[in-house]
């Protein structure tokens, strides 16, 4: 059972993005939250713990209120325990086409893509397959 | 001897002694017994011994000039026949003993004559002129040559003698004048009136009045006639000379009109100094490290708010610069006479009535012959409008800087909201279509997605257009430029083989362009997309990619052989946005603008060559990496 975070605060996007993994596969697990401090306040105790419920992978929004999808990156990647962490992938899946964020997305090593809304079943799941394999 | 005799009668005389020492020779030519006496003064004259000489008539023939004899003889005729009426009195040359030529005055009268009319005796005087004829030679030879100087130079002098009303002049000047008005009696006003422009005739003529009258000495300058009917200018000067009884103007004409011409351009251009420095309130200035002067024209003292007739020093200069700004002020000035060369700079300065106002200073040093530095000159000028204007512009330019961000700002807001609301529309459209229905739900979902597509797409563009125009700080790096070509050519690889084109890319491997590289990859995607969009229909699709380098830059041809666009009727907005030139359904006219809007974000530019029906040319520059 894999265990994806989505973290955006808007419900409706957090549906569609239900809606897709489920469609991709009935053995993935979707925890969502409405903003980044929500998020990093479950993730974080896990990381350090290097215990149960650590995310195989996170779908992070990048305009949230409250902590935004930047300022959760740089908190979570700066985590002691998340570089020995190497199986966790972080994703951007925005509605921004910024060539500002995207440049910024690409500075992050440990930001595995930049997704722009709507996400489409065909993007998202080629992701999923590469982190079975 | 007859001639002894006649000298022992004459010896005792006076007038013997008078003539023979100190004046002149004498000679008595007795006719009829065809003797003469010649005194020995007379042979002394020639530069021999009396002794040396016979006393006969036959003696001064042979020591005259031959050419004279002739003239001796004929003035002797004349002489006897008019009964010693003409005078017999000539100037004759003899042959000094040294070789040289004596001119002597020789005057004689008969004394006694015959019954019958002829000559019986005659007496007469040498007197040796040759100095005074050298002299009168040399003074008929210098006025000669002063004559040739004066016609071969500019110069030409009219005398006047005004109690005998006679002229003479000299000069080329005068030249066909004197030829044509040879009777005229008042020549000079002849002269002024024929010769003199007529708006410098008054003035000549009544200078020349009042120097007559009042002897007063005058200086002018007037227009001459040439004789090829132009006018020349002429410095005139008159006096007038009083000798003895005789009064003489004496005019002198030089000609000056280089100098006039000069001194007129020199003032004209002294007036457009200044008269440009009033309107643009610049003025000039000069500093003499000679004699430590410092110069200001008007324009300098009203700027530092002086009077007209205030005398400025190089101690006094500097202080009225801003306290803050002398330092600066001192330090150009120094350096550029340090490095001979010229300084330029903007300061404040303290007006006397203790207003602040800003000045630009331009200077440059001034050097002599040996390259010294003598002094310093240059313009300044009241830029405190322009100072101002800058301010208020400066002003404007923030607010505008300011309100612009902030709409920048509203537009990125909307626009990513209106994104975030199109793509939940779209997902749930997903959504909703995986799920199986009929009938008329199927076909309004069919359309609902359409609606969202669109408008998914319309606000992407949007988006991304904002994105375009707001980026500052685009990054830009080294891009190899054929494999981003080749990528973009393998990305529409399915669509260029399903419409049969033939694309040839034709680039160095080793070209670096500095771009963006996703702005590159879609400005390229972007113009392949279009080249297959508005391919002809009838016709095999050929693309050709090329690039050129010029000095700092690269540019990118891209090629083909589609429709083509009319550039005459569709140039102007070509890249503008929402242009379309086809109606071609899936022709948005966005691309374009777009690309442009990318090209230039890079620092580039686009431009399009295009002939319908034969195909279009892009060319993309980018700088070289």
């Amino acid at each position: 059972m894999k265990r994806i975070c989505v973290v955006d605060d808007d419900p409706i996007a957090i549906y569609g993005l239900k809606k897709t993994l489920s469609a991709i596969s009935k053995d993935i697990e979707v925890v969502s939250y409405s903003n980044g401090k929500q998020a990093f306040d479950s993730i974080a105790p896990t990381i350090q713990m290097q215990g149960h419920g650590i995310p195989d992978c996170i779908l992070i929004d990048l305009n949230m209120p409250v902590m935004d999808g930047w300022q959760l990156i740089d908190r979570l990647t700066k985590l002691p325990g998340f570089k020995r962490l190497s199986t966790i992938k972080l994703f951007i899946v925005t509605s921004s086409i910024s060539t500002e964020d995207k440049q910024r997305a690409a500075s992050y090593d440990e930001v595995q893509g930049y997704i722009t809304k709507p996400f489409k079943k065909e993007v998202i799941e080629p992701l999923f397959a590469e982190s079975e394999s | 001897m007859n001639s002894e005799v006649s000298s022992s009668a004459l010896s005792n005389n006076l007038y013997h002694q008078l003539l023979e020492k100190n004046l002149a020779g004498y000679w008595d030519w007795n006719i009829a017994s065809n003797t003469q006496y010649l005194s020995p003064r007379f042979k002394t004259m020639l530069g021999y011994e009396p002794f040396e000489l016979d006393n006969h008539p036959d003696t001064w023939k042979k020591l005259i000039y031959e050419e004279d004899l002739d003239r001796a003889f004929n003035a002797f005729a004349k002489h006897v026949e008019t009964k010693g009426e003409y005078p017999y009195d000539l100037l004759v040359r003899y042959h000094h003993k040294s070789g040289k030529c004596v001119f002597i005055q020789c005057t004689g009268f008969v004394t006694s004559w015959d019954k019958k009319g002829a000559p019986m005796r005659m007496i007469g005087t040498h007197v040796d002129v040759s100095d005074s004829v050298e002299l009168q030679k040399e003074t008929e030879k210098s006025v000669e040559r002063f004559e040739s100087l004066i016609e071969e130079s500019d110069l030409g002098i009219w005398e006047w003698e005004l109690h005998r009303n006679s002229h003479w002049m000299t000069g080329s000047l005068f030249q066909s004048f004197k030829a044509e008005q040879q009777k005229t009696t008042n020549k000079l006003e002849e002269f002024i009136r024929l010769r003199v422009g007529s708006d410098c005739q008054e003035r000549i003529s009544a200078s020349i009045q009042k120097c007559k009258d009042e002897s007063s000495p005058f200086t002018t300058v007037v227009k001459i006639k040439t004789r090829t009917g132009g006018f020349l200018w002429h410095e005139v000067k008159g006096k007038l000379v009083t000798e003895e009884s005789r009064k003489v103007l004496i005019l002198t004409f030089n000609e000056c009109h280089e100098n006039m011409e000069l001194r007129r351009e020199a003032e004209f251009n002294a007036f457009l100094f200044s008269e440009a420095g009033r309107m643009t309130g610049v003025g000039g200035w000069y500093v003499n490290f000679e004699n430590d002067t410092l110069y200001w024209s008007d324009q300098v003292k009203k700027i530092h708010g002086v009077p007209d007739d205030y005398v400025p020093n190089l101690e006094i200069g500097i202080n009225f610069y801003h306290p803050d700004d002398r330092a600066m002020v001192s330090n150009s000035i120094t350096q550029a006479v340090v490095s001979k060369a010229g300084f330029e700079f903007e300061a404040r300065l303290v007006r006397v009535d203790g207003k602040t106002v800003w000045v630009h200073s331009i200077g440059t040093v001034v050097r002599n012959a040996n390259d010294d530095v003598i002094g310093i000159r240059g313009v300044f000028q009241d830029i405190q409008a322009f100072k101002d204007r800058e301010h208020k512009l400066e002003q404007s330019s923030t607010l505008l800087k300011s309100q612009n961000l902030r709409l920048l700002n509203f537009t990125h807001i909307v626009s990513h909201n209106l994104r975030a609301h199109s793509s939940n529309f779209e997902m749930i459209m997903d959504v909703m279509n995986s799920e199986t229905v009929s009938g008329e739900i199927a076909e309004q979902r069919d359309m609902l997605t359409a609606v969202s597509q669109s408008l998914s797409e319309t606000i992407q563009d949007l988006n991304t257009i904002v994105d375009i125009q707001s980026n500052e700080s685009l990054v830009v790096e080294p891009l190899n430029l054929k494999p981003v070509i080749e990528r973009n050519r393998d990305l529409l690889q399915a669509e260029l083989t399903r419409v049969q084109s033939i694309i040839q890319i034709e680039i160095d491997s080793d070209l670096v362009v500095l771009a963006n590289k996703s702005y590159l990859n879609s400005v390229i995607q972007n113009l392949l997309t279009n080249a297959i969009k508005y391919r002809k229909l009838n016709e095999q699709l050929h693309l050709k990619v090329t690039a050129t380098i010029e000095k700092d830059t690269i540019e990118i041809h891209i090629e083909d052989n589609g429709i083509g666009i009319d550039l005459d009727l569709h140039g102007t907005k070509m890249f503008g946005l929402y242009k379309r030139f086809t109606n071609r359904e899936n022709s948005k006219g966005v691309g374009l603008f777009m690309t442009k809007g990318q090209v230039e974000a890079m620092g580039g530019e686009i431009r399009v060559e295009s002939t319908p029906g034969s195909g279009s040319k892009f060319h993309i520059k980018l700088q070289k990496g």
